[in-house]
């Protein structure tokens, strides 16, 4: 059931409706059951893989907290964690290796298994209590609303508001509605209206011309951005009308002006995750090689990002690449703040985000393409002088779709940095009820008549 | 006892709070769902209730409208043989082709910018439909080879029954249709004035446009060259560019994923033991389909069932074939289909 299904919306209203027509002591137990019907809809292997999960790690964290100061405190931890990423690539290579259709890969496994696996990190270091509620635990793995993509939520910040569920005011509802608007905007005026047109050239990079390589590959993240982005904002503003605060994913990643800072700002749930629970350990383990324990912490950290998006060497080599530019950017940090001074601060910063952006965009071309062979393929044949019409620099995509979604672009990057100056949608709020109205007509309109309906699909489902 | 009540009194307040937004959201929608009751009732694209005739002012979904017409005349008519392709189609008529059918039966099931995807969605329906498939004549070109998503759109989404989505997410696509300002500002005026001017895109000014048996087309543009006749070119100069002579041939469109579709179309005519006849048509920009894709298609389907008539030919040279640079007359189909039903074909 994707968020932009009509299953859906029937299935949401009910929820909510039903939320908040039970007492206050059910509450949980409808998101519970909600949760559990969202899961299973899709199938009912979804369901017991999320339930085996979640009750494992709920048992393995009450253990291990139980065995601290005890002789095999720490043998629990890594048994049980090692179980779970066990069961997580079995879980994520049983079809690619068997090549059988049987075993099919569980939606949101790689997100609540990185949920169940911080929650363990966090009693282990005793940061967190192994919590004796299993309804709340469930609920904190298998909340529909970020069960399919994510955010990845820490313990600290979710479980908290679920053990003690406020149910949300007027304005959490309708700064939800915004932020659900904001999402379908990106997601169906703008990634999936320029979704296929990549996605031809990604299918078949063979058939496609110089010219066209090119748009295709920086165009690619625009789409996942606003494919993403769009899903987190939609994720967040659905939780936000039952009172939940979900964290963000996304900070304006394309003004980046390195690809650290990017991975700041991209995915925030997963590099953060990441950051703490592989990179810190592995280079405080480290520290005694110094920079070269850095170094290869940095790189170890970026491959296992890039594994964790999926199976073959595609992605191994997409999250190398960014380990191997950050650890480029560690190294040159004195000849970029000579550079910086040539060049003054503002001229540094264009050139530093657009190299950034050109970057990740270049690293993206393994994300995308299915084999190696495809993908070296792909970057051998980027060139401005091989094309066969001027139609190759819009992939073949109508006026229409080019203004529609060029415009949508636009909108969404000025929205972007309104945002980041203070509140956009609260000032909205503030305005008189006329020009209020005008504009939430304004958006639907939008979206009904320039939205792109029955795509369906979101690209992270797959991870 | 002060604090439980405390507390009942928020809930009760959270409570007000989902009232309050639920009564504003239907406030707010009031126009909206208007709208959509104006959908509802006028049926504009003709997609929610069953028709025994598909004529209207509107232009309608040219996929949805064929097979409505198969489905209302396939109890009279023994329908076993299928044009298929893209709105090229509208140069073989149905009644042409059964000359060379030996008793067989034909209507056109095409689609407007149709592809390889559609097309294959289309011979299994008609597979699950029990169809006697006997003869299939696909008009193709590059664009229809290369492209294999379904296209999304009110003129061009499939009936569910063919692509196997929802009813819902079909509607939906109408509804977005019908709520496009380009297409609701003009169709209100038309539902007051009960006129069609030239200026309204998206609705037929022509009258009708299709046979209501074997959905043949009507072309208007017949008509106007009876009337204008050599005037007809004159005054459409615009729409034939000059060619310059040269061979251009284009960049293959056949990959991995294309072929893998084709191979499955091959599938389901082989099941139903299907004589195919594919025809590659005439452009009169003459430039040549790859030869890379010919072959593909020929090693796929059979070297004799495939029929390559673009480049500079016979065909493209006289422009008094074509209406315009996209699309050729029943004068040149008609040719075409003599070419490929007499053997040895040679070009």
């Amino acid at each position: 059931m994707s968020f932009i299904s009509l299953e859906f919306i029937f299935f949401f209203c009910i929820c909510f409706f039903a939320y908040y027509l039970v007492g206050r002591s059910y509450q949980k137990y409808v998101l519970l059951l909600s949760s559990c019907v969202f899961i299973g809809y899709h199938q009912l292997s979804f369901l017991l893989v999320a339930m085996g999960v979640t009750l494992f790690s709920y048992i393995a964290a009450r253990h291990i907290e139980k065995a601290r100061n005890q002789k095999y405190f720490t043998t629990r931890y890594v048994a049980s964690v090692g179980m779970i990423v066990l069961f997580w690539i079995m879980d994520r290579y049983a079809g690619t290796l068997s090549g059988s259709k049987f075993f099919l890969f569980s939606l949101g496994i790689s997100f609540y298994s990185f949920q169940a696996i911080s929650y363990l990190t966090e009693v282990y270091w005793g940061e967190e209590k192994a919590e004796r509620s299993l309804p709340d635990y469930m609920l904190y793995m298998l909340f529909f609303m970020k069960f399919l993509s994510g955010p990845i939520e820490r313990p600290g910040s979710l479980l908290p508001q679920l053990k003690n569920l406020r149910p949300a005011t007027y304005e959490m509802m309708t700064y939800g509605l915004k932020l659900i608007a904001v999402g379908l905007i990106k997601k169906i005026v703008l990634a999936d209206q320029i979704a296929p047109y990549i996605s031809g050239i990604f299918d078949a990079p063979h058939a496609a011309s110089g010219v066209e390589l090119i748009m295709a590959c920086m165009l690619y993240p625009v789409e996942l951005y606003a494919d993403f982005s769009g899903y987190t904002d939609m994720a967040l503003g659905g939780a936000l009308m039952f009172g939940l605060h979900l964290s963000p994913n996304f900070n304006r990643p394309f003004v980046a002006q390195s690809t650290a800072d990017l991975w700041r700002r991209w995915h925030m749930s997963l590099s953060y995750w990441v950051r703490d629970y592989v990179y810190l350990p592995l280079s405080s383990a480290t520290r005694h090689w110094k920079q070269k324990g850095l170094i290869f912490s940095l790189l170890l950290t970026f491959v296992a990002l890039g594994v964790w998006h999926g199976s073959g060497w595609t992605f191994v080599i997409y999250g190398l690449i960014q380990g191997l530019v950050i650890v480029y950017e560690v190294k040159a940090r004195n000849f970029r703040d000579w550079l910086k001074r040539v060049l003054g601060h503002n001229l540094f910063a264009t050139w530093s985000i657009l190299c950034t952006y050109v970057i990740f965009a270049l690293s993206l071309i393994f994300f995308r393409c299915d084999t190696i062979s495809d993908a070296f393929y792909f970057i051998r044949h980027l060139s401005f002088t091989n094309y066969t019409n001027c139609k190759d620099v819009n992939l073949g995509m109508s006026d229409h779709i080019c203004i529609v979604s060029g415009v949508a672009l636009f909108l969404v990057l000025v929205y972007e940095f309104f945002m980041s100056r203070g509140d956009l949608l609260k000032r909205l709020e503030r305005q008189p009820a006329v020009v209020r109205w005008s504009v939430y007509y304004l958006i639907v309109f939008t979206i009904f008549i320039y939205g792109k309906f029955g795509a369906n699909n979101f690209i992270y489902l797959q991870f | 006892m002060k604090e439980v009540s405390k507390k009942e009194t928020s809930v009760d307040k959270k409570r007000c709070a989902a009232w309050r937004l639920t009564i504003r959201i239907m406030l707010f929608t009031g126009p909206l769902w208007l709208i959509v009751a104006l959908y509802f009732h006028d049926d504009p694209y003709m997609v929610i209730r069953n028709y025994r005739i598909y004529d209207s002012k509107v232009m309608l979904n040219e996929s949805y409208v064929g097979w409505h017409i198969y489905l209302n005349n396939r109890d009279s008519i023994p329908f076993n043989s299928f044009i298929m392709g893209n709105s090229c189609t509208m140069a073989f008529r149905c009644t042409e082709w059964e000359k060379y059918l030996k008793g067989g039966r034909a209507v056109r099931l095409f689609g407007n910018i149709e592809n390889m995807m559609a097309l294959y969605k289309k011979l299994l329906a008609l597979e699950r439909e029990h169809a006697n498939i006997k003869n299939v004549l696909m008009i193709l070109d590059k664009s229809s080879l290369s492209k294999i998503f379904l296209q999304s759109g009110y003129s061009f989404v499939l009936p569910p029954e063919i692509s196997g989505d929802s009813p819902l997410n079909e509607q939906l696509d109408y509804l977005q249709g019908f709520m496009s300002p380009d297409f609701l500002f003009p169709y209100l005026k038309y539902r007051l004035t009960k006129t069609v001017t030239p200026s309204m895109k998206a609705f037929n000014t022509y009258g009708r446009i299709r046979n209501p048996i074997n959905n043949d087309a009507i072309n208007p543009r017949e008509k106007m060259i009876e009337k204008e006749g050599e005037q007809y070119w004159i005054s459409h100069k615009n729409d034939f560019p000059p060619r310059d002579g040269k061979r251009v041939i284009s960049c293959p469109v056949i990959s991995g994923q294309q072929e893998a579709l084709l191979l499955d179309i091959a599938k389901v005519l082989r099941r139903n033991s299907t004589s195919v006849k594919i025809v590659i048509s005439p452009d009169y920009k003459q430039a040549y389909i790859n030869p890379l894709d010919v072959r593909i298609l020929k090693r796929i389907f059979g070297k004799n069932n495939i029929f390559d008539f673009t480049g500079i030919n016979q065909y493209t040279a006289d422009k008094h074939n074509f209406y315009e640079k996209g699309h050729y007359r029943p004068l040149l189909g008609n040719k075409l289909l003599k070419t490929i039903y007499k053997t040895p074909y040679t070009l």
